[in-house]
């Protein structure tokens, strides 16, 4: 069963351009020019109740938009949409009550309150019960270790414990839809695993459905079985995490810096290694995880040549799309 | 020198990208006028001199006032005392130029800007729809331009003081709120100064706020010529002068408080 | 269906008074700081006063009023100006909520938009034009010579809410416009600011359009000057039938308010969030 339908949706910007210098100040006193951002391109998926997607794109690929769109944020320029079986910015209030989000960009919390008064204000806003409300509250507290902070003004807050007030925020009223923009942004890695953990069991535990944008290729990973790539406001994949791993997450990259002494010309020639790119003493060579670890491929690259410096670079998501994009195949 | 003209043309630059500010603020300068006329055009009703000044020199100093409002006047001008509440006050300081001078030319940008793109055409909307009466005589007109520069030199000066009063008070914005408030009554503003009771008059005129509105208007309206005027300038220039000074005692003053405190 | 509106509606009233309530406790953290800007606030708007004062000092008459007569219109125009300051005050702020994408956060609750916004930027300090309103209202009271009855005292704080609506009213269209441009809000700024100065003074001294502007597009004479006249008992209204006057106030800011309303709704269509 969908709990989220989304067909053809297309969402573009005017965006006004401003004339530089000072005969362009003046020019543009009389009149304006500006172009269309086509934010998201004619997209459609659609999402069961229960499941937790990733959505990843480089940066202005559109993921945001898609994002505000589905909570009744913004309006779209054309298409469908529903969620929970309403049209979001139609019945923006009644689904309101059913979703919860997290902008990791931006705090959804009162700046200048206590966390806890936060909370207790969005309890009101939300209409939850008390009894709910405490159950929840207290649920959380435990596995969102909140208690070190809950009496803290917000904007006194670390990044990662305002990223769990906020979370906490976005699910005290028990939204059967989760979405989360950029959740782990500027989490260190322990607070990024803990973050993981906590996603998994509220969406494993309680059954949310949960729609995640991230730039961290482990979160993907971790959290997901389904993704769907964006890129300039079309999606190029829709399907499992699986897939995208095993044709490209098992690539890895080994930078390596040849010492000047040797002069090769053209590509090193290694097995089970291909060497992708080169740029003078530098060379790319891409090989696979599962047929050779780091250190065996390092290895098979130092017992032929002399090298001055290596770098292992694992695939991002920048990457893979780049590498849709150079293969030219939508899967 | 070179690197004040530099500072000031920045500053001046940077206005400049908020055009559609510009537009709407000459709106409402323009609006404002427009009511102002027409209460003093009410309270003239039929007289024909009041206090020195007929309905036509009331209209000019309506629309002066509504020009100089944004070069010489300037509301809520915390820029100081925000630098002052973060902390990047003493970078500023450490850097190699004088600091008063520095915000002095970054004034000066503005203030030209605001004469130029504020000033010019709130008082061209005034004088297209009304009869002012200004003074023919280009000495008058050459004094007033001399009286600007020294208006917003003053204007600076209390500005200056105003915003360093965060370096000693919790609220960074109290003393400058004050200012304004005593800039709109004493200048002469919100009503001339002739209009006041004469003891009050007398009190308000030796106060530097004159020498922001009132003293400007008075010359290019004609009321102040020959020794008078220069009077008016000299009495202009000591005060910016003395303002500066007391700017730059305060300054060492605060300077010294952050050595020593660290802020 | 009635009963459904009257609930959404208390659910509104208590849910303002809860974010009201919130917003005082955060601001009571500062209360020197209050305190000082209330002050400020309070003698800084008294310049406004004493400015009408002084040019009454030096012209005996405006148009045939009198300095107690215009300190009521001013009185009036500042408390009505300033209770919807105090009240609706989250739309006068709009453009920086727009500028922060904070109204994304607001679209995301299950409340009416316009509720949160209202009750968004609380702040007690601006009770300092009210009271300053009340002490022009004072002298009003002082220097003329009115007969108040009973129907009168019951009728003023009528009009001063009708005018608060009123005010609100153009705050709320202020902010719909920020749906489309932030940068030409100083705009908006005209007629609230701008009217209130306009209320200030008697009708009859302003150019006919202005006139005419003021009282059917803005409809800010019929709840200063048409209702004063009533209050005041002037002899321009001597041949008007009486409840005319009397009712205008209600009729404009129904009105009015029903238009920024459909506006807001209409505005909100528009919200178009920022890039990052
Ligand atoms: N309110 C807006 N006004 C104008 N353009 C916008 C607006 N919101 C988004 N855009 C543009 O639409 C495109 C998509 O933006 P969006 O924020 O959806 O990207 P994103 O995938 O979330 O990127 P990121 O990873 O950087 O967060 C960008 O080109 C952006 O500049
Ligand atoms: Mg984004």
């Amino acid at each position: 069963m969908a709990i989220i339908t989304v067909d053809s949706l297309r969402k573009s910007f005017w965006v006004n351009q401003r004339r530089a210098g000072f005969a362009g100040a003046v020019r543009g006193l009389v009149s304006r020019t500006g172009h269309e951002v086509v934010a998201v391109d004619d997209i459609s998926f659609e999402i069961a109740a229960g499941e937790m997607v990733g959505y990843i794109g480089p940066n202005g690929a559109g993921k945001s938009t898609t994002i505000k769109v589905l909570t009744g944020i913004l309006v779209p320029s054309s298409g469908q949409v529903t969620v929970a079986g309403l049209v979001p910015w139609e019945q923006r209030r009644t689904l309101a009550g059913k979703i919860g989000a997290v902008f990791g960009q931006r705090t959804q919390l009162w700046w200048d309150l206590p966390l806890i008064e936060s909370l207790t204000l969005l309890q009101h806003v939300y209409g939850v019960p008390s009894d709910r409300f405490n159950a929840n509250l207290s649920y959380f507290r435990e596995i969102l270790e909140l208690d070190g902070f809950l009496d803290t003004p917000v904007r006194q807050l670390s990044l990662g414990q305002r990223m769990r007030g906020d979370l906490v925020a976005a699910l005290l009223h028990e939204p059967p839809i989760l979405y989360l923009d950029e959740p782990t942004i500027g989490l260190d890695v322990v607070a990024r695993a803990r973050m993981r953990e906590v996603l998994q069991e509220i969406n494993r535990e309680r059954g949310v459905t949960v729609l995640l944008t991230t730039h961290d290729m482990d979160d993907i990973s971790q959290l997901c079985q389904r993704m769907l790539i964006i890129d300039h406001g079309k999606l190029l994949y829709d399907g499992s995490v699986e897939a995208i791993r095993e044709r490209y997450g098992m690539e890895r990259t080994l930078v390596v810096d040849l010492d000047g002494s040797e002069e090769i010309e053209g590509p090193l020639e290694l097995p089970g290694m291909t060497d992708v790119q080169q740029d003078g003493p530098r060379h790319w060579l891409r090989f696979r995880r599962d047929q050779a670890s780091a250190a065996e491929a390092i290895t098979a690259v130092t017992s032929r040549h002399r090298i001055r410096d290596l770098t292992l670079e694992e695939p991002d998501i920048e990457g893979i799309v780049r590498r849709i994009y150079e293969g030219g195949d939508r899967l | 020198m070179r690197l004040y003209y530099e500072i000031a043309r920045r500053s001046f630059d940077r206005f400049l990208t908020y055009r559609a500010a510009t537009l709407a603020g000459t709106a409402t300068n323009g609006f404002f006028g427009l009511m102002r006329t027409y209460l003093f055009i009410g309270f003239y009703g039929s007289q024909g001199t009041v206090s020195g000044w007929t309905e036509g020199d009331a209209l000019a100093f309506v629309w002066l006032g509504q020009a100089l409002l944004m070069p010489v006047f300037i509301f809520g001008w915390y820029d100081i005392a925000l630098t002052i509440r973060s902390g990047d006050v003493v970078s500023d300081l450490s850097k190699p130029f004088d600091y008063y001078g520095f915000w002095l030319a970054r004034d000066a940008g503005r203030a030209l800007y605001h004469t130029l793109f504020r000033a010019i055409p709130t008082f061209l909307i005034g004088a297209l729809l009304f009869r002012l009466s200004l003074s023919s005589d280009p000495a008058h007109w050459l004094g007033f331009l001399v009286s600007l520069v020294l208006a917003v030199w003053i204007s600076f000066g209390l500005r200056f003081l105003a915003n360093l009063a965060a370096f000693w008070l919790l609220d960074h914005r109290g003393a400058v709120y004050t200012l304004l408030f005593a800039n709109g009554l004493f200048s002469g503003l919100l009503v001339p100064l002739n209009y006041w009771p004469d003891w009050a008059e007398t009190v308000v005129r030796t106060l530097p706020f004159a020498g922001m509105v009132q003293i400007p208007v008075e010359i290019i309206l004609g009321k102040s010529t020959g020794a008078d005027l220069v009077v008016a300038l000299l009495f202009q220039l000591g005060w910016a002068v003395g303002l500066m000074l007391a700017g730059r005692v305060v300054l060492a003053l605060a300077v010294r408080k952050v050595v020593i405190q660290g802020g | 269906m009635l009963g459904a509106t009257v609930a959404r509606l208390l659910e509104d009233v208590s849910l303002y008074r809860i974010f009201v309530g919130s917003r005082l406790r955060s601001q009571m953290q500062y209360r020197e700081s209050f305190l000082v800007m209330l002050v400020l606030g309070f003698v800084g708007l008294t310049t406004e006063f004493l400015a009408i004062i002084l040019l009454f000092n030096r012209f005996d008459t405006l148009i045939g009023w009198s300095v107690g007569e215009v300190a009521f219109l001013y009185g009036l125009a500042s408390i009505s100006f300033g209770m919807a300051e105090l009240f609706g005050a989250g739309f006068d702020n709009f453009p920086e909520t727009i500028r922060r994408a904070e109204f994304d956060r607001v679209l995301l609750r299950p409340q009416s938009a316009f509720v949160q916004v209202l009750s968004g930027d609380f702040q007690l300090r601006r009770l300092g034009r009210i009271l300053q309103g009340t002490m022009a209202l004072g002298f009003a009271f002082a220097w003329t010579s009115v007969a108040w009855s009973p129907q009168k005292l019951a009728y003023l704080p009528v009009v001063v809410l009708c005018g608060m609506v009123l005010y609100i009213g153009f705050f709320v269209l202020g902010a719909t416009l920020c749906f489309w441009t932030v940068d030409s809000v100083e705009v908006a700024n005209i007629i609230t600011y701008g009217g209130t100065e306009f209320a200030s003074y008697p009708l009859p001294i302003y150019h006919v359009l202005m006139q005419r502007f003021f009282t059917f597009v803005v409809p800010l004479a019929f709840v200063s000057y048409f209702p004063s006249l009533y209050l005041l008992g002037r002899p321009e209204a001597s041949d008007w039938p009486q409840w005319l006057l009397v009712a205008s106030p209600l009729a404009a800011a129904a009105l009015f308010a029903l238009v920024a309303w459909l506006a807001w709704g209409f505005g909100v269509k528009h919200y178009r969030s920022t890039g990052s």
